[in-house]
């Protein structure tokens, strides 16, 4: 590293944005299969179940998302917080919005380029009328919306997915790819859309808040779990370059790094890597939504009338740029790493994320102000017997700072409060790793209210059978002296 | 069966799926009364027959993270209920 702490590049600014969509929901991997295995009964509970657009506006972790309320602010509001809804919630915060469902639809057909997604003419109206308000769409050519106007009553042609509105009319429908391409049936195309057209929103809201021009973005890295090509590379493509192209950033390219859940921090720190060296300047990093994991906790949530929380799509974009000697800054020289070696215990995951990192820099645990961990709403996880995410993180980091003498074990609860907050971020996989706080912190690090966040990051590379480890990445961020 | 969930809630309802069956029929083992003895690997049970170094190494930790006490209190109440009739 040379140029001193100023040259670490830096923060320039942060999206968040939610796309409600109850249609889509039984296109999740979860509600898709149970449906498949005795849907008849299934489908009007799940129906039942939904939530309307404005239920999901006022919802107080969505008000947070988008940064109309703090995330601390959630500890003093009443629980379950799904039964008390924000007064007077607003569509749009200073981070994004939540757009609903007949402008999403419109969104899909806009990011679909082969003639994959077809509605009918009312949900191509809808759409048109709503992203014509949308200061974020308006000024774009929508005519393609246009297109692929179908008769939702017609016959499906072969291999297509139909799409529903919340209340079960049909309304348009999905094709797939080439017929003998298991990589490319329409649910794929159609998850692989969703990613697309959520991260392009995510994209285009951090352009235009930023109040820049797209075409100044050089680079974009895309951190989603979606497994884009066709039946030769599974997986092996890319959604980056596709969300850039949505998103009007024309003169960028882009790759997609892959890692689970940990892949928005892998991602950031290469983009801070890849400003750092001078090969770009302004890099995005974007995670779009993850349609898989939309009603995932749904049998918990029925069965104790907890309405289907998971019906949100949320996308995440920042810009990383280079130092300008005023900003918060992305510290390249505390980075942790969960190595090979590392060991997969609590202590080893935490040494390496948490200890690691600030024992290159001299600081101890309690010199960090915020950790943002895995911000799960627990009020999802909660009520599926997956427990409260974050608090776990919280109190092993406490632990780690107990074992380290900082404090005291009776200190523990505390640590929470102090150097925590409650989840926020619905369950959409790799989204609620962490970064959506950096939306929340940058204006306090800017303004001095925050000196110092760790992100951190874990990924269960487990899940695709090619190993038993798992994965973790960290990164502090600071605000310039 | 031993347990090493952080969570009171959790580690109860887990308990609960191994002996009387899934208490939220939501899994396989919905209706399954397997009665299987369990711990949570926190306990003194499972500790006094651990090895020492290895569970410094692999568990001390998340020990001190955990709320010891309700979990113990949780996963005893199932433990020691009578099996039902």
């Amino acid at each position: 590293m040379t140029g001193g702490p100023a040259a670490f590049p830096t923060i320039r600014g942060v999206s968040c944005v939610l796309a409600h969509t109850p249609g889509l929901l039984r296109y999740g991997s979860k509600p898709a299969r149970e449906l498949a295995n005795g849907g008849a009964t299934l489908l009007p509970r799940l129906q039942a179940a939904l939530r309307t657009y404005e239920d999901a506006v006022a919802y107080p972790p969505n008000q947070v998302y988008i940064g109309n309320l703090a995330p601390e602010s959630l500890w003093d509001r009443p629980e379950p917080w799904w039964r008390h809804a924000v007064p007077e919630a607003t569509d749009h915060g200073p981070f994004g919005g939540i757009m609903s469902e007949g402008a999403f639809l419109g969104l899909l057909r806009l990011a679909d380029d082969f003639d994959i997604v077809h509605l009918s003419r009312d949900t191509i109206g809808t759409a048109c009328r709503l992203l014509r308000d949308d200061p974020l769409w308006r000024d774009r050519d929508l005519s393609r919306l246009d297109k692929g106007v179908v008769d939702p009553s017609a016959p499906l042609p072969d291999g297509a997915l139909p799409l529903h509105s919340p209340d079960g009319t049909r309304i348009g429908y999905v094709g797939r790819g080439h017929a003998e391409d298991p990589s490319q049936t329409a649910d794929i195309l159609l998850e692989n859309l969703a990613c697309k057209a959520s991260g392009a929103l995510a994209m285009a809201q951090l352009v235009w808040q930023l109040g820049m021009d797209a075409a100044e973005i050089d680079y974009v890295l895309g951190c989603g779990e979606e497994a884009v090509g066709d039946r030769y590379q599974r997986g092996g493509g890319s959604l980056s370059k596709a969300m850039a192209e949505m998103a009007g950033c024309s003169l960028s390219t882009g790759s997609d790094v892959k890692a689970f859940c940990c892949a928005p921090v892998h991602a950031l720190i290469l983009a801070g890597a890849l400003v750092q060296s001078g090969v770009h300047r302004s890099v995005i990093v974007v995670g779009g939504g993850s349609l898989a994991k939309l009603g995932m906790k749904m049998l918990g949530h029925l069965a104790k009338n907890v309405p289907l929380l998971e019906d949100c799509l949320a996308g995440v974009a920042i810009l990383v740029g280079p130092a300008d000697g005023s900003s918060v800054r992305l510290r390249l020289d505390a980075v942790g790493k969960h190595t090979v070696a590392s060991g997969g215990s609590a202590g080893a995951i935490y040494e390496a994320l948490v200890s690691a990192p600030l024992d290159r820099l001299g600081l101890r645990i309690l010199d960090v102000d915020k950790y943002a961990v895995e911000l799960h709403n627990p009020e999802i996880t909660v009520p599926a017997g997956s427990g409260n995410v974050p608090r776990t993180n919280y109190r092993t980091i406490a632990s780690l700072a107990v074992r380290r003498g900082e404090i005291g074990r009776d200190e523990i609860d505390a640590f929470e409060r102090t150097h925590g907050m409650p989840g926020f971020v619905p369950t959409q996989g790799h989204i609620p790793a962490a970064l959506p706080y950096l939306a929340h912190a940058l204006p306090l690090l800017r303004s001095g209210s925050l000196e110092r966040v760790l992100f951190i990051a874990k990924g269960s590379l487990f899940l695709g059978k090619m190993t038993n480890m798992a994965d973790g990445m960290s990164v502090l961020v600071d605000r310039a002296a | 069966m031993i347990l090493g969930a952080a969570e009171p809630d959790y580690v109860e309802m887990m308990a609960e799926t191994v002996t009387a069956g899934d208490p939220t029929y939501t899994g396989p083992l919905a209706g399954v009364p397997l009665g299987l003895p369990v711990y949570h690997v926190t306990e003194p049970e499972i500790r006094q027959v651990a090895d020492d170094s290895v569970y410094r190494d692999q568990i001390e930790l998340s020990e001190i993270a955990m709320e010891t006490d309700r979990i113990w209190e949780r996963v005893r109440s199932v433990r020691e209920r009578p099996p039902a009739a």
